[in-house]
């Protein structure tokens, strides 16, 4: 039992730093190449 | 403070300048993006032969989202066979005393500890660990931890000398790299040096022997040669004895004593210069090298000094502390008398200012400002030198932040070797600085008010105070070394170390990582009559700064409260 506990500590933390991986990548904001592709689709969406 | 100790500081200067510029070179092949490396044909055929059998492909590049999911799911899994492995030694060979299953909190610290790089350990490694747990688990994880540190600073430095790039590397590359071509060939040399001083490298069990004085005494035997050697390569730090490298069979003579204090800086010192040679500009390097160097021979020469001149408290009661021809002088309780006071300083400020955490001496029994130089050299992030990788990525972070506040200054966009740092960075820059602070005075501060967290403590007071800071610092800061007053084999301590252990590992490296993925973006501008060199000794002087100031605004009241109030307490 006291195994386990331990194991999901272990998982919960980096089930976390996903999460932290998540919110720092929103912090730098998309690659220049997605952004590229953003914008192409908006303006092939105007067009 | 005696002259032998002097000259052994010097030596070990001398060698350091000698040995780094050339293993920084070799790094700096092994990291870079040219695809040769010196000893290709030796190595080249044993990569291809890793890559095969794990499917990797090294010619495919990551994203830094990618290598950090990389790196934690290397890391959850090398969790994963080290806990699993300790429980289940009573089981498996090479158990020649027949050790039990390590307790399950025991084992979980050990587990998190050795894959975080910090080698704390609340155990008693010969009564604890089978062979098999401490060569196919500890030292394993010795290489492989040391090795994904060096994989984060490699993806940091492709990242600023990069220009409108979206990878970093690929971090299985990176960690197969540095573990074969780096720590294993200077393990291996490390080792030999060591068992030619009387290191044991064996698979003996306990051997009872018969001591002069006619009692009996046992003995333990192990592999400790390729353990101790990678833990000080490594910065790991971790012992095969509960001694650590104060037991003499695992660290013999002065002259090992020395080899193994060389191993603790010579990869992170040698590092600044790979970052030279990476960047493209050896001056950077150099720069880098000389910040590390002048924090580090200060701490060294604090720590020696303190410990040579002895206690207050003996002063008070007239006892003669001098060096002399009948003593080494100075305070020797808890160090070594063949190593002396200077010897188990020097070691000190070397094992906290990288994330080693290895003793030759117990810090607990420091005077109180000798140990507070050891405590405060670990509040300072870990960059003089620093952990394996990791103190690069903190020096060059903590460099991005001084650039900030000198553009904030004098009112210009601050760059870094010329890519501008923006809002994004400096987020980023803050969540890592904040990181080890939150860890260590959140859990010092509860580990204060809740009993189970006193009830642990050797002394009460302002020295008890001190070994609850010294264990979460050394903890989140993945150093390891202790204090030693303090019983963190309980669950409270158990838990909370570990935690801050894992904190102190990825809520560091991901801040960084992400960093290198925003720099790697921008396209760098060439320099103007705006631009603050960085290269110069007064750029390396507000670095320094920066590392005092916010250490000092971070921790000076607690340090006041700990080490400092038991100093004036014995004047």
């Amino acid at each position: 039992m006291v195994d386990i506990v331990f194991l999901l500590i272990t998982i919960v933390f980096f089930g976390l730093c996903v999460a932290y991986v998540k919110a720092c990548d929103r912090i730098i904001g998309p690659d220049e190449q997605k952004r590229d592709a953003v914008r192409d689709t908006t303006r092939a969406t105007r067009s | 403070m005696s002259a032998a100790g002097w000259l052994q500081f010097g030596v070990l200067i001398g060698v350091l300048l000698v040995t780094a510029p050339p293993l920084g070179w070799y790094m700096a092949k092994v990291y870079g993006e040219e695809g040769n490396a010196p000893g290709d044909w030796v190595f080249g055929p044993v990569e291809r032969l890793i890559y095969r059998i794990c499917r990797v492909n090294p010619e495919r590049e990551q994203r830094w989202t990618v290598y950090a999911f990389s790196l934690f799911a290397f890391s959850l899994v090398s969790f994963l066979l080290l806990y699993g492995l300790q429980r289940l030694q009573g089981q498996l060979p090479l158990n020649p005393v027949d050790l039990p299953a390590v307790m399950p909190n025991v084992a979980f610290n050990a587990a998190v500890s050795f894959m975080t790089n910090t080698n704390w350990q609340n155990y008693a490694g010969e009564a604890t660990m089978s062979h098999l747990s401490q060569m196919a688990g500890l030292t394993v994880q010795n290489f492989v931890s040391a090795a994904a540190g060096m994989a984060v600073m490699a993806a940091l430095i492709r990242g600023l000398a990069r220009r409108r790039a979206s990878t970093l590397g690929n971090f299985w590359v990176d960690l197969t790299r540095g573990t074969i071509r780096i720590l294993l060939p200077l393990s291996f040399l490390v080792a030999l040096l060591l068992v030619s001083q009387g290191v044991i490298q064996n698979f003996a069990g306990h051997t009872k022997v018969s001591a002069v004085e006619g009692t009996s005494q046992v003995v333990p035997g192990g592999p400790a040669a390729s353990q101790v050697a990678i833990k000080q390569l490594g910065t790991n730090g971790g012992g095969f004895f509960d001694m650590n490298s104060a037991h003499p069979l695992e660290n013999a003579t002065v002259f090992s004593n020395f080899v193994q204090n060389w191993a603790i800086l010579i990869i992170p010192f040698a590092l600044a210069i790979t970052f030279g040679h990476l960047v493209r500009d050896r001056r950077q390097g150099r720069a880098v090298f000389g910040i590390m160097f002048v924090i580090w021979a200060a701490m060294s020469v604090a720590a020696m000094a303190l410990e040579s001149a002895g206690s207050p408290t003996l002063d008070a009661f007239g006892v003669d502390q001098a060096a002399s021809a009948e003593q080494s002088g100075g305070y020797l309780e808890g160090k070594e008398v063949r190593f002396g006071p200077m010897a188990s300083g020097l070691w000190a400020a070397s094992t906290t200012g990288t994330s080693n955490g290895s003793v030759n001496s117990m810090h607990d029994s420091y005077t109180a400002l000798g140990g507070g130089v050891a405590l405060t050299h670990m509040m300072f992030g870990e960059v003089s030198p620093g952990g394996v990788g990791v103190g690069l990525n903190g020096l060059l972070i903590i460099a991005i932040l001084s650039v900030f506040i000198a553009g904030l200054m004098v009112g210009r966009t601050p760059e870094y070797l010329g890519k501008k740092i923006q809002a994004p960075e400096m987020k980023l820059v803050i969540l890592y600085i904040l990181a080890m602070p939150v860890t260590t005075l959140g859990f010092a501060a509860a580990s204060v008010l809740l009993g189970s967290g006193l009830d642990s403590l050797n002394n009460p007071g302002p020295h008890g105070l001190s070994e609850i800071l010294y264990a979460f610092a050394s903890g989140s800061n993945n150093n390891g070394s202790a204090f030693a007053g303090l019983n963190a084999s309980t669950t409270w301590y158990s838990v909370t170390i570990s935690i801050a252990m894992l904190v102190g590992r990825f809520f560091l490296i991901i801040p960084v990582l992400a960093i290198a993925a925003s720099m790697a973006r921008k396209q760098p501008s060439p320099p103007s009559s705006g631009t603050f060199p960085t290269h110069t000794p007064l750029f390396g002087g507000l670095v320094v700064g920066v590392v005092l100031i916010v250490a000092g605004l971070t921790f000076f009241p607690a340090l006041a409260l700990g080490p400092i109030v038991e100093h004036l307490s014995l004047l």
